[in-house]
């Protein structure tokens, strides 16, 4: 909603609006300005909001779906909750280390408490780094050669292979057909040739229906829970969704 | 609309935006559920664009709604209804929440602007729920706007000709705590509503992590103090206004407020064990739907007349139905959610010690619960009691305060204890070093007020009759308890702070505050608190005494016939006035206030009885506050001289007035401005703290910015406070009647008759309420003929008894109440006899104890047990290496403290 390069020009004219309204609302009432009037200034600037948002309301349940920067889901895969867990364990050592300065915790008790919570955000630490060089290597967890980023990402990865696989066939179909026609000029049979030109083109068309259903479903599966969860994420979509 | 109908186009305009905003509501309810479920953003985004069309179009029927308030438009009924035009401008835009119908008008219009301001700031950050949280809101706002379309339209006209004048705003209501007080317990009434909505949006899309619980709580504590302040401005009402000499009768208007409080102050206790702990996902969220189910089942006992109270709505049946029917949806949804989504709320619950902080805040969140279900009970139990028998049983302020007084103390203790405990577990060693101060100045408190005030020592009934301890002297060591474990929390905090930053302890204490904003804000929240039981610990000492004087007189003297004594301080009847303006006559009587010769104050207790309110006198207080410090040392106990004329007649000049001296009252007032200066602190944003974090580097620099930071909330606290004196100015001293106002008509002086003559007597009175119809007050308070005659009833049946043993006393007093009883039925008694009236909360709360004390066990027993295999593991684990110690020592340096 806040993408929008004009809002500001919008939002200018809508107070020039509201502050044109208001004024003549003053002359009207001779510049004499009492309960009445500021309450019919109020009802003026609510009829102003009301016709913008609910032109608003209208214009955005007929726009295209715009699925950019503004993906569905921020990533709380299983690096997210080790992210999460550190954030608290650090706090607990803080937090257990001002307790005993403030008298709270014994040294003991304080040295037993932030041992336990220092191990656990080191091996949170380690899991967190071994995210990070799975992501280098492309590799999920299991070690399964993976796409560093989100599901939607492998996708469109997936799609882009395919049209270029579809594009190659393309430009495979035209060279076919092309020696065909220099074949046919040549008075050589062609129909053999025409055929599989036929055939290729065929194949490319399903490619790409295949392709358009791929998209839409991976709009969908990207926003699904599991998909999300158990996917390694990509720590640039963490940082800029949280 | 020719011209025999009256034609309001105001009217028609305002139900037009009333029914596109139905229409809008809708389509973002359907379009937010719809575009979520489907992961649609044009459709979610289109919700969003609504929900802030929908506030447009309900500003514009509330500004419409009010210009015709203030343009006198009687052909609409409810304009009609409730103002009339000789009304100040000020009372005609109150009205607007005046009655019932624009009530349910007002309270879409705070819901509205709240949930503007709520989605503006939240819809990217909760982008995967928002369409969720913008369908809940509307699913409430289609609510309301559906019975204020279907049943109670305010911008319904006359069919036939509107009357030239209105019928006036109810005269209770025209006062200045009316112009704030409602808006601010609605405010908090509808914040409550933000947090469910975020509840809900979380439970439908399963994003079921803390991200959500930060939003909220944030939410919730400005629900929080929201209730706070309007129950205080509402106690104000009551003290200035219904002339009884205090601030809370446990009302059941005043319970719908009070309910909700209990559950939300739970919830930002137990959200903080979610945070730091990650453990009671399900409990927080169940009281996140608890807090918001008495928000609305608060309105629904207001407003459908199911409970019987001085200030609701009357009763409406149709009204009631449709409430109880949303209370329904909302229990079922929410239950619903909360059961579906159990495998992913499912957490492990471990404790590793009952001295941990953990521990006490679950404790604190059984106490508030039990305070919860106790006012609750109570509230409804002559409805509960009715419905079940048929006999209708009155709940009065004694019953409340037996049972609210122990779980009262065992809250402020809590307050005080829980900051000393450190989160998992404290031992014993370090209890001691914790607990020695707070506990010392308790005990030394304790010592000084038994020895050197002997009045604490009092013995006062707790729970039951039977069991008496001097409450007094509990509380003022409790309160000590709570005072001393804050200020050793501030001192060695700051300390510790100054050691790390080498501050001097000031700016150590400033900064200490704002980086840890939420804790020490929290702790100020204690200490105000703390404060406050001061002004309840104040109300065991009140004394009310009635005097009826035949004549004024302009040279009145200490001692005359036109003076009497009451405490220090001796009253001199001077002047009686009878004044009239376009809506009322007013009656003041003109009184001097002297103190060992010496006059201080000259005061004017009025009764005023507005044109269009059938006889109704509204009583206009004269209250004197003395709490300086010379003023303790002129008089033997500082506190509020309250005086009100409680009869009159005009002819003979003869009044009756009504002294009630009310020590400490004035720390209820302080109370609540400290907390909600720590409120205000805990609501400071992190950018404004991070803003003082980086400019300017010198430590005198960061010390004045916190100064100012904390200067400017003292400021908006202390803003708050000015509403205190915020009264129209007064004319020769006295509080609230311009000198020169007269008084007259025919009166009584009931107040002053058939007082008790011992205290059995005043005991009994004190429990058989009044059935005049007054505040349900007691027979003793109230100043009508009945309770004059009832008082003289009393008399005659304990005359012959013999009470000079305490088996004596009790018989005589058994045997009163059993004679107004049987007479007038159990409805006459303030605390019923049923037994269910006890065993119930009883076994509620003991059974909350039960629950917690066996479920705590084993939580701990677990807790213990992975403690140690923890230990274990880090015992038996090889060294760790020193680039991960460095990395984690690195991240640690970089986490704020």
């Amino acid at each position: 909603m806040s993408d929008d390069p004009v809002r500001w020009i919008r939002r200018a004219l809508i107070a020039v609006l509201v502050a044109i309204g208001w004024a003549f609302i003053a002359w009207q009432n001779k510049l004499h300005i009492t309960a009445p009037v500021a309450f019919v200034c109020l009802g003026y600037l609510a009829v102003v909001l009301t016709i913008v948002n609910l032109w608003r309301t209208g214009a955005a349940a007929m726009a295209p779906e715009h699925e950019g920067v503004e993906a569905w889901s921020r990533p709380i895969g299983a690096r997210g909750e080790l992210e999460k867990e550190k954030k608290t364990l650090l706090k607990a050592i803080k937090e257990a280390e001002f307790d005993h300065q403030m008298g709270k915790l014994s040294k003991a008790d304080a040295d037993a408490m932030i041992l336990t919570y220092r191990a656990r955000a080191i091996e949170v630490i380690k899991e967190l780094e071994r995210f990070e060089e799975l992501d280098m290597k492309n590799v999920d967890p299991a070690g399964r050669p993976l796409a560093k980023d989100s599901v939607r990402d492998q996708i469109a990865r997936e799609v882009k292979a395919r049209l270029e696989i579809a594009g190659a066939a393309k430009d495979a179909a035209k060279k076919t057909k092309a020696r065909a026609d220099k074949a046919s000029k040549a008075g050589k049979p062609a129909v053999k040739v025409e055929t599989a030109a036929a055939k290729v083109e065929t194949a490319v068309d399903k490619v790409e229906t295949a392709s358009d259903k791929v998209t839409t479903d991976a709009e969908v599966e990207t926003t699904d829970d599991k998909v999300t969860t158990d996917e390694p994420v990509d720590s640039k979509n963490a940082e800029a969704t949280s | 609309m020719n011209g025999e109908t009256p034609f309001s186009p105001i009217a028609l305009v305002g139900t037009i935006a009333l029914l596109t905003a139905f229409v809008a509501a809708a389509w973002s309810f359907a379009a937010g559920i719809a575009g979520n479920a489907l992961k649609s953003r044009r459709l979610v985004t289109s919700a969003v664009y609504g929900l802030y069309g929908f506030g447009a179009l309900i500003a514009l029927a509330s500004s419409l709604m009010i210009y015709a308030f203030v343009t006198h438009d009687f052909s609409v009924k409810y304009v009609a209804e409730t103002s009339d035009v000789t009304m100040d401008t000020w009372y005609k835009v109150t009205a607007f929440w005046g009655g019932l119908d624009g009530s349910l008008l007002f309270w879409v219009l705070v819901l509205a602007l709240f949930s503007t301001v709520a989605i503006a700031v939240n819809h990217k950050r909760h982008r995967d729920m928002i369409g969720y949280v913008v369908g809940t809101i509307m699913a409430v706002q289609l609510f309301f706007l559906a019975l204020l379309i279907y049943t109670k339209n305010p911008f319904a006209t006359f069919l036939t000709n509107p009357p030239v004048d209105g019928k006036g705003l109810n005269p209770a209501l025209q006062n200045y705590w009316m112009v704030i007080h409602p808006p601010s317990l609605y405010t908090g009434f509808v914040a409550a509503t933000i947090p469910f909505a975020f509840g809900i949006g979380a439970l439908a899309s399963g994003r079921l992590d803390d991200m959500w619980l930060g939003s909220v709580r944030v939410w919730m504590l400005i629900c929080f103090g929201f209730l706070s302040l309007g129950l205080i401005l509402g106690g104000r009402w009551a003290y200035e206004m219904l002339g009884w000499g205090g601030y809370w009768a446990w009302d059941p208007v005043e319970n719908a407020g009070f309910i909700p409080w209990f559950t939300a102050t739970a919830f930002l206790h137990s959200a903080i064990i979610q945070e730091q702990r990650g453990m009671m996902k399900t409990w927080n969220l169940l009281l996140v739907v608890i807090t918001f189910f008495f928000t609305i089942f608060g309105t629904f006992m207001t407003r459908s007349g199911i409970v019987k109270s001085v200030h609701a709505f009357g009763e409406d049946n149709v009204l009631a139905l449709q409430f109880v029917a949303f209370l329904a949806v909302i229990l079922v949804v929410s239950l619903g959610l909360i059961i579906y989504r159990q495998n992913k709320l499912a957490t492990k619950t471990e404790f590793e010690s009952f001295y941990s902080r953990e521990f006490a805040f679950l404790l604190n969140n059984w106490i508030l619960l039990a305070c919860a279900f106790f006012v609750l009970f109570a509230t409804m139990f002559p409805t509960i009691s009715e419905a079940l028998d048929g006999s209708r049983v009155s709940v009065g302020p004694e019953f409340f305060n037996k049972w609210m007084t122990p779980l009262g103390l065992l809250l402020l203790f809590l307050s005080g204890a829980a900051p000393l405990l450190a989160w998992r577990k404290t031992t014993q060693e370090r209890l001691w070093n914790q607990f020695m101060f707070p506990s010392a100045f308790a005990a030394i408190t304790i010592a000084g007020l038994a020895i050197g005030v002997p009045q604490t020592r009092h013995l006062s009934p707790l729970l039951a009759d039977g069991l008496r301890l001097p409450v007094s002297l509990i509380n003022f060591g409790m309160v000590a308890f709570v005072v001393g474990s804050i200020a050793q929390e501030f001192w060695r905090g700051a300390n510790v702070r100054s050691k790390q930053t080498g501050g001097d302890v000031v700016t150590s204490m400033l900064g200490l505050v704002l980086s840890k904003r939420r804790k020490y804000g929290g702790y100020i929240v204690h200490l105000g608190v703390a404060v406050l039981f001061i002004g309840f610990a104040g109300k065991a000492y009140d004394r009310m005494i009635d005097r009826t004087i035949d004549k004024p007189s302009v040279a009145a003297k200490v001692g005359d016939e036109h003076s009497w004594k009451f405490g220090d301080y001796t009253f001199t009847y001077e002047n009686l006035f009878h004044t009239s303006d376009d809506h009322k006559d007013a009656f003041t009587a003109q009184v001097s206030i002297w103190i060992d010769g010496k006059k201080i104050e000259t005061v004017y207790p009025a009764k005023w009885d507005f044109h269009k309110n059938d006889g109704q006198l509204i009583s206009q207080v004269a209250i004197t506050p003395r709490y300086l410090p010379w003023h303790y040392a002129e008089t033997a106990g500082a506190g509020d001289v309250y005086l009100v004329l409680t009869g009159y007649d005009l002819d003979s000049s003869q009044a009756n007035f009504r002294v009630y001296l009310n020590p400490l009252i004035s720390w209820v007032w302080i109370g609540f401005l400290i907390l909600a200066f720590g409120t205000l602190v805990c609501l400071v944003p992190q950018a404004v703290v991070d803003r003082l974090q980086w400019k300017p580097q010198t430590r005198i620099g960061r010390a004045a910015d916190a100064g100012l930071m904390l200067a400017i909330i003292a400021g908006v606290t202390l803003g708050i406070a000015s509403q205190a004196h915020a009264a129209p100015p007064p004319g020769g001293g006295g509080e609230h009647v311009p000198a020169g106002m007269g008084m007259g008509a025919a009166g009584g002086g009931y107040a002053a008759q058939n007082r008790p003559a011992n205290d059995t007597e005043s005991h009994a009175m004190k429990e058989l309420l009044c059935p005049c119809g007054c505040a349900r007050q007691s027979i003793l308070e109230c100043d009508c003929a009945t309770a004059a005659k009832l008082r003289a009833k009393v008399q005659a049946i304990m005359s012959g008894a013999k009470l000079d043993s305490d088996e004596g006393r009790q018989a005589a007093y058994d045997n009163v109440l059993g004679v107004f009883r049987s007479e007038y039925g159990e409805d006459v008694l303030a605390t019923p006899r049923s037994k269910a009236s006890w065993l119930a909360p009883t076994i509620v709360v003991i059974a909350g104890l039960g629950v917690l004390a066996i479920f705590g066990r084993r939580w701990i027993k677990s807790g213990q047990r992975d403690a140690a295999a923890a230990v274990a593991a880090t015992a038996g684990a090889p060294a760790v290496d020193d680039k991960y110690a460095d990395k984690l020592d690195d991240e640690l340096a970089e986490t704020d403290d």
